[in-house]
């Protein structure tokens, strides 16, 4: 990613639009999306579709995957994945990765949002690596360089109940003090016993951008610290290029702690609390001031801020990410420090609307680069 | 000694009514059958209650989204906008907006408050306290916070009004903020004035419980608030941050984690109790978990109100 402005997918796409029971609808988008985004052999598949029970779940998944390799190649991003197409969610599918982990049940998250949670009840281990197999699909087929997203090992512990630190740790008369201390033994032990080992096996597939997703990393302003040590512990003596997506909080708690981060990129939302309306002066991008606070403390990685909010369906012309990015670089004191993404993954939208979304990205960031 | 045990909040959702809800949702079911659904575990919470022998039982508040909806839904001038964390749980919550005067239009008692459960003179509602609600609104109404605040004062006053011709025995102000946050002293001036507003129109036992901080963030000036119990999150605090001071009043003691699926040891609680019963001199003691059960699975928090109903009986046998 040398060039001003690099463009990076981050998170997952909605699932591909031929995954579907309707047959006569899996047929016509596969066939649409085959063709516009040139997915090698789509006709065979047209032809599997067609067929009662030709195509196994894996093969399936198989195609899912590849059109969304090349959904996120044909709008031009210059890192990509596959629209995490294999996945429906980033915790219980992990877990099951795990020893020292049993489920309790269900937990709401919001209305009726729900998740199946754990709880560690022994020292964690990791039982056989994860997403493997995914990857050396996507690196097969890949004609960009790839980087491969991986729930972050706070995340995992934060989302989880905890009834073997705090047990063991246990001194009532100050609980506070006792479930930080487990937490972070909890987070730690994670990091050094599951993502660690995980992320070396994904390094020797050839992995070579990987990405920690840690949406609880600032959900708890006093453990700030506990993330970022669980994120260098996670990535200790590994080789690769190691980003951070944190979305959808307060930044300004994640600091100073988050200068000792060893990540290249820290991939955050903007979009989401920003204007529509073009320009670069700071009442036009008062979801980008945060980045101010990235500057003055003297942050020394590269920032992804949002550029596209993944909550709506309203396409951002392509002049808006260039202002959006223009105005980042400013704050920021520095162009290369900005590398272009959405706020989060677009897996709540259309593909119609998410590739639009993603055409923009593009084309905005090569307006950006023209005008510097 | 003399004991009183109650929940603290939203029971935790059954998989069966989170299934109703989805399905109604997508028109696979009707609003009547999600209605038996329902009522099924409300009666199912309400008798778990019964069961362990609690003080107060409350109808579980299964179809409360979160502790603000029902009561936003019910005034005029508020709007919910997108998801907001609620404090530091992987929970969220709708954010009320004003965008006009707040003014009362429904009563929870329309549809969110299942009294039929619960013998006449045993029922525990409860209710956001005000300033919790007003700080993790958003203001685009009014001028001052202080005048929002005030408005959702008055609604408050209304819905205790009508749920106490239910024949309440309790009603809970639950102010996570308060222990979350250390307010300044301006703030804890209003955030008693306007609880002193509701204070004004009730007379069954009314409960200030704080949770999601240390009993120091609130301790200091809650003795001090228009209530009859102040509730504390002893699962955040050292019994030293309670029995320093000089305790006037009742305490509800959140002693059962309400945040973690394991099992507290029945034994160790009661010592706890009794030892910050003992320091603060107090002859009555409130028992409670420290915050609301909906962060649990259903069956760990069926368990957790049988083990309220252990301790309150443990507790009740000291002398």
């Amino acid at each position: 990613m040398e060039k001003l402005f690099p463009t990076m997918e981050v998170g997952s796409l909605s699932k591909a639009p031929f995954i579907t029971r309707d047959k006569k609808r899996a047929i016509r988008e596969a066939k649409e999306w085959g063709e516009r985004l040139q997915v090698e052999n789509w006709a065979s598949l047209i032809e599997a579709l067609n067929t009662e029970n030709s195509l196994t779940p894996k093969e399936l998944q198989d195609w899912a995957s590849l059109y969304g390799i090349r959904f996120l190649e044909s709008a031009g991003l210059d890192v990509i994945y596959d629209g995490e197409q294999r996945r429906k969610e980033m915790y219980e599918y992990p877990v099951n990765f795990i020893e020292g982990f049993e489920f309790r049940g269900i937990v709401k998250v919001w209305d009726s949002e729900f998740y199946r949670k754990a709880a560690v009840i022994a020292r964690p281990r990791l039982r056989e690596p994860y997403h493997l197999d995914e990857f050396l699909f996507v690196k097969k087929h890949a004609r960009r360089a790839v980087k491969i997203p991986i729930t972050g090992a706070y995340t995992l512990a934060d989302w989880s109940f905890d009834e073997y630190y705090v047990r063991n740790i246990g001194y009532s008369n100050d609980p506070r003090r006792a479930k930080r201390d487990a937490k972070h033994e909890f987070v730690l032990e994670l990091a050094r016993g599951v993502i660690r080992p995980n992320i070396q096996k994904l390094i020797e597939a050839g992995a070579e951008y990987i990405q920690l997703d840690e949406p609880a990393a600032a959900a708890k302003p006093d453990e700030a610290d506990i993330f970022v040590e669980s994120f260098n512990e996670s990535i200790k003596g590994l080789d690769a290029v190691f980003v951070v997506h944190i979305c959808y909080t307060n930044y300004a708690w994640l600091f100073p702690h988050l200068l000792d981060l060893r990540a290249e990129i820290v991939s955050i939302s903007c979009s989401n609390a920003d204007t529509r309306e073009l320009g670069v002066a700071d009442t036009k991008r008062p979801g980008f001031r945060v980045l101010s606070i990235f500057r003055e403390q003297g942050a020394e990685f590269k920032v992804a801020p949002g550029v596209v909010d993944v909550h709506t369906d309203f396409i951002e012309p392509p002049e808006l990410v260039r202002d959006r990015l223009l105005y980042s670089a400013k704050v920021l004191g520095d162009d290369e420090k900005v590398v272009a993404c959405n706020d989060c993954g677009l897996r709540t939208r259309r593909w119609e609307v998410a590739y639009e979304k993603q055409l923009s990205l593009t084309r905005g960031a090569a307006l950006a680069r023209k005008t510097m | 000694m003399e004991v009183r045990a109650y929940l603290t909040g939203q029971f935790a959702k059954p998989e069966q009514l989170i299934k109703a809800y989805r399905d109604r949702a997508k028109g696979k079911i009707s609003e009547q059958t999600l209605d038996e659904v329902l009522r099924k575990h409300v009666r199912e919470v309400v008798g778990v209650q019964y069961a362990s022998g609690l003080t107060y039982v409350s109808d579980g508040m299964l179809n409360w989204h979160d502790l603000f909806r029902p009561i936003v839904e019910g005034v005029g001038g508020l709007e919910v906008n997108g998801l907001a964390r609620w404090f530091d749980n992987n929970f969220f919550y709708k954010k009320p907006i004003a965008v006009g005067e707040l003014q009362f239009r429904r009563s929870i008692t329309e549809g969110y408050v299942f009294n039929e459960y619960v013998k006449h003179g045993e029922l525990k509602v409860i209710l956001p306290d005000p300033f919790t609600i007003a700080s993790m609104s958003e203001n685009q109404y009014y001028k001052r916070f202080e005048d929002m605040l005030f408005s959702y004062a008055e609604i408050l006053a209304e819905h205790v009004v009508n749920v106490e011709e239910l024949g309440v025995a309790q009603i809970q102000l639950s102010a996570p903020y308060m222990a979350f946050t250390r307010l300044s002293g301006d703030e804890v001036e209003m955030a008693s004035e306007a609880v002193r507003e509701i204070r004004k129109r009730t007379r069954a036992e009314l409960l200030l419980h704080t949770f999601y901080g240390p009993a120091s963030n609130v301790i200091p000036y809650a003795l001090d608030f228009p209530v009859d119990v102040v509730g504390v999150d002893m699962t955040l605090s050292k019994p030293r941050e309670v029995t320093d001071y000089s305790i006037t009043k009742p305490l509800c003691l959140g002693v059962l984690d309400g945040r973690n699926s394991m099992l507290e040891d029945v034994r160790a609680l009661v010592k706890l109790c009794k030892r910050i019963a003992d320091d603060a001199g107090l002859r009555l003691l409130h028992v409670a978990p420290n915050c609301e059960l909906e962060l649990l699975p259903y069956e760990i928090a069926l368990r957790k109100t049988r083990l309220l109903g252990e301790l309150n009986k443990a507790l009740g046998e000291v002398e």
